[in-house]
């Protein structure tokens, strides 16, 4: 008899009556369901390298032309504040006999005070002192909220009552009030304790009040998240496997709640920045010789009329400052979160 | 209803208990006496402190002068000899609470119409600026603005006085410079929920029944959208309030804000406490009124 006839072989004569057929047919052509081939396949696949959620974040923020300028602004008055310094001929608290009251000028640019101080430099430490403020305390307020919260949400029970009625009381505080009064006697408790302080004591009862009342919010929101993402499925996945309460905190929910926290301690910085030159400008930041942004604006005041650009620059400088990390903050948002844009 | 608001009221005392004792085991860290500054003798001094009960254990002066707290005695000052704290503030906060009520009055005659036109007119030219001049005035923070115009207008221009408050122009720059936030905080904020709102199911509705724009946009949408800004209004208030305390600097108004800064330079520290309680009372007020209000215009809202 004839030889066997393969599988394969029939389905190629299949395909070749198939196509010799009529076209308009509508019987079902059965080879256009054949299994594709490794190269079919290959073809086919068009794979986008797989990003990470910080590629996501970078492209869409450097698609934010308004964040991209604001970082810029930041980054050129970081290099102001903390280069400049250096370059300069003179110190902050150098005062230059006969050369006091100077407009702005070549040797000053930025004019000089009435103790003869060269005001460019003194500009730059304001600068830097604000910088400073507003990170160290943005870094305060992360560190406790994070802690503060996460723990909060995650234990849960009376821990998290007790946390968020201690919340809700700080946060019905009139906080620059009690900022004002807390610097007031952490300063005169401070200078007693630890005289000569390297950053001042000014300065240094400014980070605990800040650090007192504003970890709040960040808390709050930390919470909040964790409380969300807690009830997830991958957590229950790996409390089934035995996971630890630190490590799922670790490992699941902080990287998740992760953008919403970096947008919220990003947001502290420009509210610390004009907490601290509202308070210098009130004459409670920052002593002499120190200089910062608020201070220089505030002893600027009593000679307005005459010397308006002892108050121009450091009110530009604090505009700046404020507008340029709103700004980032902003595009920061967008990009890590984008559910929460407007 | 009456459950909540007598938990709100509850919540408020403890809080404005709280900021009792804290300000005053905090004025407690200071050390030194007010009294140590002038040049007297021991015996004089401790005669003094005996007098102003400085000389007892710090337990029972918080003990006395919550005693007389509760009476409305909030003490004597020390720098302003023979006046209580109460006469002063009753003499000083008439004046920063006109100027305060005049800052929210504008920013709520001013922001509202903003808002709703830049809603309305959503992505025209009219919203870029209105949204354009709202981030600045966000970002400038009130010394700035009040020093600038102080500088242009009264300076050097000399069309508006910059000092006092005899005349009606002397309020001028001052309530603008404490308003422009508010404003265009509560700008942004009507603009950004009459959008989230645009979608409802009640608007579409209003709308099908052939209500003409004006009628959906001020009696359904603007009632709903008004919600957070009725939320804003107690930190608006504290805003307002701390703003006033610079204001009032800049352009030498004798309000209770100028006195509160004068009293904290000559460290007259029954002055401070008394004028921190007072302005914490206040805004502790605001926040409970603000409650109640939420809860009345939302009836979706239940405790």
């Amino acid at each position: 008899m004839g030889r066997k006839i393969s599988e394969k072989e029939k389905l190629e004569g299949e395909l070749e009556i198939s196509k010799q057929a009529n076209p308009f047919s509508m019987m079902l052509n059965i080879h256009d369901a054949a299994p594709a081939t490794e190269e079919e396949k290959a073809s086919r696949i068009k794979m986008r390298e797989s990003t990470t959620y910080w590629q996501d974040a970078k492209v869409r923020f450097m698609k934010n032309q308004m964040a991209l300028f604001s970082l810029g602004i930041i980054a050129a008055l970081a290099i102001f504040a903390f280069v400049g310094p250096f370059l300069s001929p003179y110190k902050y608290d150098q005062q230059i006999r006969g050369s006091e009251r100077l407009s702005p000028c070549l040797a000053h640019p930025f004019g000089t005070d009435n103790l003869g101080r060269d005001l460019l430099v003194r500009n730059m430490i304001g600068t830097r002192i604000s910088l400073a403020i507003g990170v160290f305390c943005s870094i305060i307020v992360l560190v406790l909220g994070t802690l503060v919260g996460a723990s909060a949400g995650y234990i849960g029970g009376w821990v998290d009552n007790l946390v968020m009625r201690g919340c809700e009381i700080i946060y019905s505080v009139p906080d620059i009030l009690i900022i004002i009064i807390l610097q007031i006697s952490l300063k005169n408790f401070l200078d007693n304790t630890f005289p000569n302080m390297a950053l001042g004591s000014a300065m240094f009862s400014i980070f605990i009040a800040f650090a007192m009342l504003y970890w709040v919010n960040m808390a709050r929101m930390v919470r909040g998240q964790v409380l969300s993402l807690k009830e997830r499925e991958y957590v229950l996945a790996a409390k089934a496997q035995g996971a630890s309460g630190g490590w799922i905190v670790r490992k699941h929910l902080l990287p998740n709640a992760v953008g919403t926290i970096i947008v919220t301690a990003m947001f502290q910085i420009p509210s610390a920045i004009f907490t601290e030159s509202f308070l210098s400008f009130m004459g409670l930041g920052a002593s002499a010789p120190m200089a910062s942004l608020g201070s220089l604006a505030n002893s600027a005041l009593s000679g307005l009329s005459s010397y308006p650009h002892w108050m121009f620059f450091p009110a530009m400088l604090i505009a700046l400052i404020i507008f340029a990390f709103n700004n980032f903050g902003d595009g920061l948002r967008d990009a890590l979160d984008p559910r929460l844009k407007e | 209803m009456l459950k909540f608001v007598s938990f709100r009221l509850l919540s408020s005392l403890v809080t404005l208990f709280l900021v009792i004792t804290a300000t005053f085991f905090l004025m407690f860290l200071v050390p030194g006496g007010p009294f140590l500054s002038e040049k007297i003798n021991a015996a004089t001094l401790a005669q003094i402190n005996k007098k102003y009960g400085l000389d007892q254990p710090v337990y029972v002066q918080y003990g006395n002068y919550l005693k007389n707290l509760v009476k409305g005695d909030l003490g004597i000052s020390f720098k302003r000899r023979g006046y209580t704290i109460t006469e002063i503030i009753a003499e000083k906060f008439p004046v920063s609470a006109k100027l305060g009520a005049l800052a929210i009055i504008c920013a709520l005659l001013v922001g509202l119409p903003a808002g709703m036109l830049a809603a309305t007119k959503r992505n025209t030219v009219v919203d870029r600026i209105i949204m354009a001049v709202c981030t600045l005035g966000i970002a400038l923070p009130s010394f700035i603005v009040s020093t600038t115009l102080l500088y242009i207008l009264g300076m050097q221009f000399k069309v508006l006085p910059v000092i006092g408050l005899e005349t009606p122009r002397n309020y001028i720059m001052p309530v603008f410079a404490l308003s422009l936030s508010p404003t265009c905080y509560i700008t942004r904020l009507l603009r950004s929920s009459i959008l989230d709102i645009q979608g409802q199911d009640y608007l579409k509705t209003a709308r099908a029944k052939g209500l003409g724009e004006q009628v959906v946009l001020f009696k359904h949408a603007l009632k709903n959208a008004l919600i957070p800004v009725i939320t804003y209004m107690g930190p608006m208030v504290a805003g307002i309030l701390t703003g006033s305390l610079v204001i009032e600097k800049i352009f030498s108004i004798p309000g209770l804000g100028k006195y509160f800064i004068d009293s904290i330079e000559g460290r007259d520290y029954t002055l401070i406490m008394g004028t921190t309680i007072f302005f914490a009372a206040i805004l502790i007020v605001a926040n409970l009124i603000v409650d109640i209000l939420y809860c009345l215009v939302d009836p979706r809202i239940k405790y």
